[in-house]
């Protein structure tokens, strides 16, 4: 395929092309690219690329249209592909979706409807897609290392600052107090329910990956577990966990109240590491428990629990999660193999406030932050989803319901 | 040896953190795009884990548990040896594989042939294993006692009426969820009687719209969770840094110029 | 009968093997000392492929060093530092507890995976905007549960819209609660469970096709 580089950015776009695909300018007087064989490669493997989309250079979204091929007959005639109608690219340079706002007509071809938008001239167009565009390059040949598409940089950027800003500036806290699940107050009553000394089964499933939203929500049960004098046996299913579960457990409990004797008086808590997930957890099921805990930021590690210990060992199941994990194990809780359910920031949240203080002092500034952070975050969010409607709907392209 | 005498102690927590920040700034850099420092940064990362992993198996499986048992008493009682043979024929076996895909060249040899078959037992034994504790688990701690949950709630008579709808609308669309998740209408349905197609696909139909809307829902609340990493994420390095003697000269710098 | 079909017959011969042995585990007679030692042996042959899955990330590294593939300093980075830390931990007593290995947990792997992870809710937001499109396949009712639950579960938008500032929203407020708390309860995890119940269904059929020698 015949290709004009963008004298301003040296993006290759296709031949007939008015206007660059990445940053606007006008291409009808720029030199001809080279063959395609002469085509720099693309610096993301394909491998890469596969998995991770977005970092090949060539990704420009599902809503991009593709540099399409010309076909090999049409080339061999002599005939010219029909033009694609010149973009208001990616309007805002991709936030929105391609539109065709001019639609050049084609001899005995069909020509597509124009949008109210066929108003605006092209040189305006040129000027809200340059002023929407990457900083001016002026490159002969295109960038060694592309970055990905502008449109999930704009989203990045968005999102990026409508969570950190608030956050950085102390922006106020919403009056109203997160929403209150079913499931925190039962778990609540069966660690109150506890004797001193029970017995208590600890399934460390979470590492350094997801710790900033599960010590929120360990914590409190954590420092419950301690208040009732409970004897901890933990294990772990991930390489990284014992390593978390010393740290965070040397900060909740410095008194090394939850372990059994033979380990308090070891230098670290033992957390024993077992690979292999669900295949080895029955193993677990041979040790006396009175309760069992499940700190797991993945539902499955939850539902591998109730399939293979809790029918063996019949102890009660209290599952605290990341909020991600809480809607998979919802049902488990309504068949009562779960005895209480505490998840996200919001069921952290809950379940300091049933604890009360002194334990909920330490962790209540930093739940605050999470209320600000998920507040505005979810109001950036909106903001994303709207624009992303409101480029559909710009683009009149309605796909299958 | 003592390798922990290369970490002079004094000033490893302090460096450790910068280190760790630098670290962090790099893998949040890969948003700008894909670059040479980003990809450094997660090569190191994954190298780094690995180690770890190692580290962590070694101690917690192998060393604690079987070499030792086995080093301090061989002999009592001899069925132990069986597992730690099996383990080795798989480590053995595997490696041997490993190297073949790498492209070495290993010479023909029954004893070799022999090992590989052997080997594929207990990587065989491993995968039938945990296959069956998976069937069994899914049958004993979900498919049963769901299905139970699902049939006696559904119609409990004498329950109030908004309860007994709510439940029959449940018990409705779970099944027409589960229709919709095991049935492709092009294959099963066509040659079906027509009041059949008809009544399934309105099943199907509603089916789809419960799955989508409890996907919808499913991926709301996972948003809250990874947002819930960048927000802790962003306190997390707001606090150690002002704990910092470079930190607390940025903080007034940063109270002076907004006129706090 | 080939080896691909050897394997398969031999796969289904064990997966019986298991399955009785996993009736016998619950039968009351069975001996404690037998089933730990079942599920040891397990935990044990788990390690060993796990050590087996890093020797062969180290292999396929290596291989892209050889050959001179894109990015192969990298792949050199990567071994010497798994050398380095599987080494200094190997080689002290305190394995992982060591400082040298601690100090490398909280240099680098803790803040690595946090920053890893916290990155995903840049590529979900991305993919919010991609997919929750009233035009797109199933995208009205994504959006409409995606809705739903950021209705019930932040309390910014309960806080905006129950102000003084907009006096009608308190009277609409509290029913579309209640309604979206219903649809989350009823219908949402309704298909939820018709979810896990296909999972267990779905293992069934694949048991079954281990059983038949057709994996």
């Amino acid at each position: 395929m015949a290709t004009v580089l963008c004298p301003h950015c040296g993006t290759p776009n296709r031949e007939g092309s008015h206007f660059c695909n990445r940053c606007g300018a006008a291409l009808l007087a720029a030199p001809h690219a080279t063959p395609p064989q002469q085509q720099p490669a693309s610096p993301a493997t394909p491998d890469r690329a596969a998995s991770q989309p977005w970092l090949d250079p060539g990704f420009v979204g599902e809503d991009d249209v593709p540099l399409e091929e010309e076909s090999a007959d049409q080339a061999l005639l002599g005939e010219q592909a029909p033009l694609p109608a010149p973009r208001l690219v990616s309007a805002l340079q991709g936030l929105l979706d391609p539109i065709r706002v001019v639609t050049i007509p084609q001899e005995g071809g069909e020509t597509e409807p124009s949008l109210p938008a066929t108003a605006l001239t092209a040189e305006k167009l040129r000027r809200v897609r340059s002023l929407m565009a990457e900083e001016p390059l002026v490159a002969s040949s295109p960038l060694p290392v592309p970055a990905p598409s502008l449109w999930l940089r704009w989203i990045f950027g968005i999102l990026a600052i409508g969570v950190a800003a608030p956050l950085l500036l102390g922006w106020p806290l919403p009056a109203d107090e997160p929403t209150r699940w079913t499931g925190v107050e039962p778990g609540f009553d069966s660690i109150q329910a506890l004797p001193s000394g029970a017995r208590v089964q600890l399934l460390w499933a979470f590492d350094s990956a997801t710790v900033g939203e599960m010590e929120l929500v360990s914590s409190p049960v954590l420092r419950h577990l301690a208040a009732r004098r409970a004897r901890v046996a933990a294990s772990s299913l991930l390489p990284a966990g014992p390593a978390t579960a010393q740290r965070l457990l040397s900060r909740i409990d410095p008194e090394r109240t939850l372990w059994a004797s033979p380990d308090r008086a070891s230098a670290v808590p033992s957390v024993r590491f077992l690979p292999g997930g669900a295949a080895v957890l029955p193993l677990l099921a041979a040790e006396p428990a009175d309760l069992a805990v499940l700190l797991a930021a993945q539902a499955e590690d939850v539902q591998h629990w109730l399939e293979q210990v809790a029918p063996r060992n019949r102890v009660p199941v209290l599952a605290v999660t990341a909020a991600g994990a809480d809607l998979p194990l919802r049902p488990y809780l309504e068949s009562g193999q779960l005895v209480g359910l505490v998840s996200g920031f919001d069921g952290a949240y809950q379940y300091n406030e049933l604890l009360g203080q002194p334990f909920a002092a330490a962790d209540i500034p930093l739940l605050r932050r999470q209320i600000v952070g998920q507040s505005y975050g979810a109001l950036t969010l909106l903001a994303i989803v709207l624009l992303g409607n409101f480029a559909a709907w710009l683009a009149g392209r309605p796909r299958e319901r | 040896m003592n390798v922990d005498a290369l970490l002079p102690a004094g000033w490893a927590a302090g460096a450790g953190l910068w280190v760790g920040f630098v670290f962090t700034l790099l893998i949040f850099s890969a948003l700008l795009g894909d670059h040479l420092l980003a990809r450094l940064a997660q090569y190191v990362l994954v190298g780094a884990l690995l180690g770890y992993t190692v580290v962590v198996t070694w101690q917690s499986i192998l060393a604690s548990t079987w070499v030792a048992a086995l080093h301090v008493e061989p002999w009592t009682p001899r069925w132990q040896w069986a597992p730690a043979a099996a383990a080795a024929i798989l480590a053995v076996a595997g490696l041997g594989r490993i190297l073949v895909q790498s492209g070495l060249r290993l010479p023909a040899s029954r004893w070799l042939e022999a090992l590989r078959l052997l080997g594929a037992l207990p990587a065989l034994g491993l995968a039938a294993v945990a296959a069956a504790l998976a069937l069994t688990g899914s049958i004993q701690g979900t498919l049963g006692p769901q299905f139970l949950h699902a049939a006696r709630n559904g119609l409990i008579w004498g329950a109030p009426w908004a309860m007994l709808a709510s439940n029959l609308v449940a018990l409705l669309v779970t099944a027409a969820a589960l229709v919709a998740l095991v049935t492709d209408p092009a294959q099963h349905l066509t040659s079906q009687p027509a009041w059949v197609q008809r009544l399934l696909r309105g099943w199907i139909w509603l089916g789809q719209r419960a799955l989508w809307l409890a996907a919808g829902a499913l991926f709301a609340r996972l948003f809250a969770s990874r947002l819930s990493l960048w927000v802790a994420e962003v306190t997390y390095w707001t606090q150690a840094i002002q704990s910092t003697e470079l930190g607390q000269q940025l903080e007034r710098g940063w109270r002076l110029w907004m006129g706090r | 009968m080939s080896a691909a079909a050897r394997t398969h017959w031999l796969l289904a011969l064990l997966f019986l093997l298991a399955l009785l042995l996993i009736g016998a585990e619950r039968l009351p007679g069975t001996p404690a000392s037998l089933r730990v030692l079942g599920f040891e042996t397990v935990l044990l042959l788990a390690g060993v492929s796990l050590l087996l899955g890093v020797v062969n990330v180290l292999a396929l590294h290596l291989r892209r060093i050889v050959l001179g593939q894109q990015d192969w300093p990298l792949s050199l980075l990567l071994i010497a530092v798994l050398i380095a830390v599987a080494g200094a931990g190997l080689l002290t007593p305190a394995g992982a507890a060591s400082p040298l290995l601690e100090w490398v947990f909280d240099a680098l792997i803790a803040p690595g995976q946090r920053a890893l992870f916290a990155l995903l809710v840049f590529f979900m937001a991305a993919a919010a905007f991609q997919f929750l499109r009233i035009g797109q396949r199933g995208g009205l009712w994504m959006l409409a549960g995606f809705l739903l639950l950021l209705l019930v579960q932040t309390p910014l938008p309960l806080w905006l819209l129950s102000q003084k500032q907009l006096p009608a929203a308190a009277s609409f407020l509290d029913p579309l609660t209640n309604a979206a708390r219903w649809l989350l309860d009823v219908p949402a995890m309704a298909a939820l469970r018709a979810v896990l119940l296909g999972g267990s269904l779905a293992w069934i059929v694949i048991g079954a096709r281990l059983l038949l020698g057709k994996p």
